[in-house]
């Protein structure tokens, strides 16, 4: 029976489970969508699939991995830019006189940003950076693309990797400096701008206001203090011409103060002495040496893999213990990950498939789960990675656009967190997207468009001609648990308005058997899509 | 706490509401709305039946104008006596004077306001000076929080001012909602984000809207019952949020299809064609109290004016953006014979700091005026010019005069009627009605702004040990004295008593406050006076 593979646990609330023990329950299909949905984009039945033979160890394993995503940003539209032919990569070339390449470069790094998330196989490398792009909330400006590129390679590269060295590379990071006015911040006249949200936002985070200027875990002099630990560095080389040259964060010692910066108490009352283009690192050692320096960034962690909600007892028994973890790794994050994504409190039923999908999230699962057949050439796949990327705007997250220096707000705005996504507004947008998808298809321009391939996505199923098992199987791609019996009935008057089960098996047959009768294939695919189309319409899509 | 009795508008934390079942209901009921509309088309509502309506406080509008990001107020309301000394100060991002707009000897408006000076010619502007909270936090984010949810500083609440004003009247809110009593939303936000402002204990009031006329339903499924764990909680939100914006987008839609705005709105200003929904929604008979537009933008660390004109650039682009979109908003309201029904008013996180910095652009500060218009505004300029010391240190913001929330309590209570020991429960304990409206209809009693005759000065202006504070009031009442530093931080409240109407003076040992600037701040009910002193 096809559904015996499809069994999950009981929809009635198990014991709730708040241990870091290791979980060693069964590891079937429940339990792999349950955590690739949480740690990848648009899971496939065959990731799945394929994890479920892994087993849960060797999926971490490949989860806290990097992922083989090599691809550059290329050039499709740019085919006045003398240095880079169509189809080559831009990320180094300079400017050139007498034509614009930035127009070209910025719409080839949305559909590569939107690409590398879609691509990212089984590693949660994909996941993080968009966690990365959320924690330190870069937007992209129309400045020099070479910019924003390089900072996305930096999360990246860096993120399953070491929490400090991923601070390190942002602090002196082109993008940040300019975006947080990192790059006037010179000696006599510093700018405090990005020392606070070093501070507030990107490491230990603000505490209670315990008084004038004063948050717990630091104080306004303090943010004065560090500011002018970081004065002098600057970018250069934006817009420049010359073959040789790249925008990069350089340090101009005399516009750095030299004098020593005196700490407050929260942070340990420590000096930081002069010590020029190094004085950052001296910055983040003590920054990074504070005894809450990791809770904050958990608690991150939680709300984007786990649910938002934090408990005071999920803060001493989950929180706690894994910063302390984090701290004791040296910051190196995939341990603590580890430790966390394969306890018994992450595949706890209680928070199981509670977490509303980003647009992003959604968007990727939605493609992935309808076998959308993207086009494969050149300018057909840059085309769908921007329709796509507007798809997700639409509904409020467009990749490289995090609204303000905090990120999105689902993932900090008390007390609605992943619900800012869900309103009617953004509802309509995304049932723009499952529309299109499931009927004429999103256009990508007057040519080209993108939709659902169906019919070939349940010629893989286990029973395709038996309705309900069709209906639960194309279930398990699109919702988050298994359907209701109501549902499946109500589900199968939309595939058999008012006709008997067989009606379905005696016609899905006959295009087995003439398989080139396209009339008939395409009655079916249109059944098949109003199934999906009312599937992805329900309140459960949006949970995974 | 002053809400702990209050059982219908407890400021709930997360622990209290997570896990609160409120969908169940929600779902079943769903399916048995009626798409019906217990409302008439804006032309049956003209005339003498709709000013007779216009007496009722359930028929007013509240429309908030969300200047996210913090609004230089220095640089949209000039203070002219202190003219001398913003140059001083802040040259490099300050309008010269001869191409300011004056209001009165006194103040002046950014040459970008000509839309809000129109307003103000017809008697519709108000402008309340120094509104700000204690102890400001320099965080957009928690700044944000603290106006849209009015809590303390030291405090974080989950519900929004207007959600806990809305819990009273629907504390079941968002079960059975909507009803054929209730057909229409409670609030709009127009966009794609709820306000916070409206969030309520178990759900948040405010529906978006993003083009009332562009609605198309949303399919919603019955998913039967949900599971009691995080997944049931989640579900049954969404499959709330799709019920309730089928039902309520359908109001919406009919409501912006049954009126036409009567005046052309600017070209190019997203918050004009916003405002313009907003007043077609309202004519169209929708009975939705509150609005929330927003207006970003106004964060302007760096380039917020032009290098080669000071009267132009981002900030100027902005309050043009403004001015210009209220402007319309008002004479279309005027022309809809809406005038005694809607209330508006912005609101900013905070203003900017009094010196500019080093990249023609100011940096968080602290109080900033806050504009109100509509037919019942008390118009004019409440509040006293902030006083602009050409020494001021690079940290200085603009002292709070008026608490925010005694802004909001005074709108709760004299335009949708709230009793005053309701307010107090909403907002806090201390609330001072101020006299931002004026007598539209019978039930406000405002009284006569009681600043004359009042004065606060302090000698030595500079000291070490002890000062002394000289002030004469014009009636006997209350009066309180508070020390803040410039942060807004209260160090001491010296004294709050009922004090005879005359001159009193009192020695403050200062020995035990921190060293630099700080405001003595002396309140007589809503009147509110300032005197910067430093403490070497």
């Amino acid at each position: 029976m096809a559904t015996s593979t499809l069994a999950y646990p009981t929809a009635s609330a198990p014991p709730v489970t708040l241990s870091l023990t290791p979980y060693t329950g069964p590891y079937q299909r429940a339990q792999a969508w349950h955590l690739l949905r949480r740690t990848t984009f648009g899971t496939t039945t065959a990731r799945v699939t394929e994890s479920v033979s892994l087993g849960l160890t060797a999926t971490l394993d490949r989860l806290l991995s990097d992922d083989d995503f090599a691809a550059l940003p290329l050039n499709v539209e740019g085919a006045g830019d003398p240095n880079v032919p169509i189809g080559q990569t831009w990320v180094e070339a300079p400017y050139v006189q007498g034509f614009d390449v930035n127009p070209y470069r910025q719409r080839s790094l949305r559909a590569w940003q939107l690409r590398s998330y879609r691509l990212g196989g089984l590693s949660a490398q994909a996941k993080l950076s968009l966690f990365w792009h959320n924690h330190f909330a870069v937007a992209r400006d129309n400045a020099d693309a070479r910019l924003f590129y390089g900072y996305l390679a930096t999360l990246r590269r860096h993120a399953l990797g070491n929490v400090r060295a991923l601070v390190s590379a942002i602090v002196t990071d082109g993008a940040m400096l300019r975006f947080l006015n990192g790059n006037e911040n010179v000696a006599g006249d510093p700018n405090e701008n990005f020392a606070r949200e070093l501070l507030e936002l990107y490491t230990i985070g603000k505490g209670a206001a315990a008084g004038a200027g004063d948050y717990t875990t630091f104080t306004e002099d303090d943010v004065r203090a560090l500011a002018r630990a970081l004065t002098g560095w600057t970018v250069r080389g934006i817009n420049s011409t010359d073959p040789d040259s790249q925008p990069e964060a350089i340090f101009i010692a005399r516009r750095h103060d030299t004098d020593a910066k005196q700490l407050s108490a929260r942070l340990g009352g420590a000096t930081i002495a002069d010590n020029g283009a190094a004085e950052y690192e001296d910055v983040l050692d003590v920054v990074f040496a504070q005894a809450t320096m990791g809770d904050y960034l958990v608690r991150k962690l939680y709300r984007w893999f786990v649910y938002y909600d934090i408990t005071p007892e999920v803060e001493a028994e989950i929180i706690q213990p894994l910063a302390s973890q984090l701290r004791a790794d040296g910051f190196a994050l995939a341990p603590t990950l580890r430790r966390l994504l394969g306890s018994e409190h992450f595949f706890d039923m209680q928070r199981r498939s509670a977490m509303i999908q980003g647009p992003i999230d959604f968007t990727l699962a939605v493609t992935a789960a309808l076998a959308t057949e993207l086009p494969t050439d050149l300018r057909g796949d840059h085309l769908a990675m921007l329709a796509l990327v507007d798809a997700c705007g639409a509904q409020q997250q467009e990749p490289s656009q995090p609204p303000t220096v905090a990120g999105w707000k689902a993932y900090y705005q008390a007390p609605l967190y992943a619900r800012t996504w869900i309103n009617a507004t953004t509802l309509a947008a995304r049932e723009d997207l499952t529309t299109a998808l499931t009927t004429a298809g999103l256009e990508l321009n007057r040519r080209v468009r993108v939709e659902a391939d169906l019919l070939g996505l349940i010629g893989g199923f286990a029973n395709p001609s038996n309705p309900n098992d069709l209906i639960v199987e194309l279930a398990e791609r699109l919702l988050p648990e298994p359907l209701a019996a109501s549902q499946v009935d109500a589900l199968k008057g939309v595939l058999l308005p008012g006709l008997p089960d067989f009606e379905w098996t005696v016609e899905y047959n006959q295009h087995l058997g003439d398989p080139d009768d396209t009339a008939l294939a395409a009655g079916l695919e249109a059944k098949l899509r109003s199934l999906a189309a009312a599937l992805l319409t329900s309140a459960e899509a949006h949970l995974c | 706490m002053p809400y702990a009795g209050t059982s219908n508008y407890s400021i709930l934390r997360r622990s209290d509401m997570h896990r609160r079942r409120f969908l169940a209901t929600a779902a079943a009921s769903s399916a048995a709305i009626p798409l019906s509309f217990g409302r008439l088309p804006v032309t049956a509502l003209s005339g003498p039946l709709f000013n007779a309506a216009a007496s009722d406080p359930s028929e007013r509008v509240l429309v908030l104008v969300n200047l996210v990001g913090g609004n230089d107020g220095l640089s949209s309301v000039v203070p002219l006596d202190q003219f001398d000394e913003l140059m001083a100060v802040r040259a490099n991002v300050t309008v010269p004077e001869q191409q300011l707009i004056g209001l009165d000897a006194a103040r002046a408006l950014h040459p970008a306001l000509t839309g809000l000076r129109d307003v103000w010619d017809q008697g519709r502007l108000g402008i309340l000076q120094g509104v700000g909270y204690p102890n400001q936090n320099g965080s957009h984010f928690r700044s944000t929080d603290i106006w849209n949810t009015a809590s303390p500083s030291d405090e974080v609440y989950d519900t929004g001012w207007l959600g806990r004003h809305f819990q009273r009247d629907h504390p079941a809110y968002p079960d059975g909602y909507p009803n054929g009593t209730h057909p229409d939303p409670i609030a709009i936000a127009i966009g794609s984000s709820v306000s916070e402002t409206c969030q309520g204990i178990a759900g948040n009031f405010s529906l978006t809207v993003n083009d009332p006329s562009g609605f198309t339903s949303i399919l919603d499924t019955d998913g039967g019952a949900v599971p009691d764990r995080y997944y049931g909680d989640e579900l049954a939100f969404i499959r709330t949020t799709i019920s309730q914006a089928n039902a309520y987008g359908s109001a919406v839609a009919a409501a912006a299809g049954a009126a036409s705005n009567q005046v052309t709105y600017p070209d190019d200003n997203p918050l004009a064609t916003h405002l313009s929904y907003v007043a077609r929604m309202i004519a169209g008979g929708l009975q939705t109290k509150v609005y929330v537009v927003t207006l970003g933008g106004f964060d302007t660390h760096a380039a917020q004016v032009s290098t080669q004109d000071v009267a132009a650039g981002i900030h100027a682009d902005l309050l043009r953006t403004l001015g210009d979109a209220v402007a319309a908003f008002q004479a279309d309201i005027a022309a809809l014979g809406l005038g005694e029904r809607v209330l508006g008013m912005t609101y900013s996180e905070f203003g900017r700091r009094i010196r500019s910095n080093g990249a023609l652009g100011t940096d968080h500060g602290a109080a900033a005026p806050a504009f109100l218009f509509g037919d019942c505004v008390n118009a004019g300029v409440t509040g006293e010019n902030p006083t602009i010391d050409r020494a001021v240190g690079d940290q200085e913001s603009v002292p709070m005069q008026y608490d925010f929330r005694d802004l909001y309590g005074s709108i709760l209570e004299d335009w949708f009627g709230v009793p005053e020991a309701d307010v107090r429960a909403i907002l806090h304990e201390d609330y001072v009605r101020l006299p931002v409206l004026r007598d539209c209809s019978d039930v406000s009693d405002v009284e006569a702004l009681p600043y004359a005759g009042s004065s606060l000065t302090l000698a030595p202006a500079v000291f070490a040990q002890a000062t002394r504070v000289r002030f004469a009031t014009a009636h006997a009442g209350m009066v309180r004295l508070d020390v803040i530093t410039s942060g807004g931080a209260v160090i001491e409240t010296l004294f709050e008593r009922r004090l005879p109407a005359g001159e009193q003076s009192v020695r403050v040992d200062c020995s035990g406050y921190p060293r630099g600037v700080l405001f003595f701040r002396l309140r007589e009910g809503a009147s509110v006076r300032v005197v910067r002193g430093v403490r070497v």
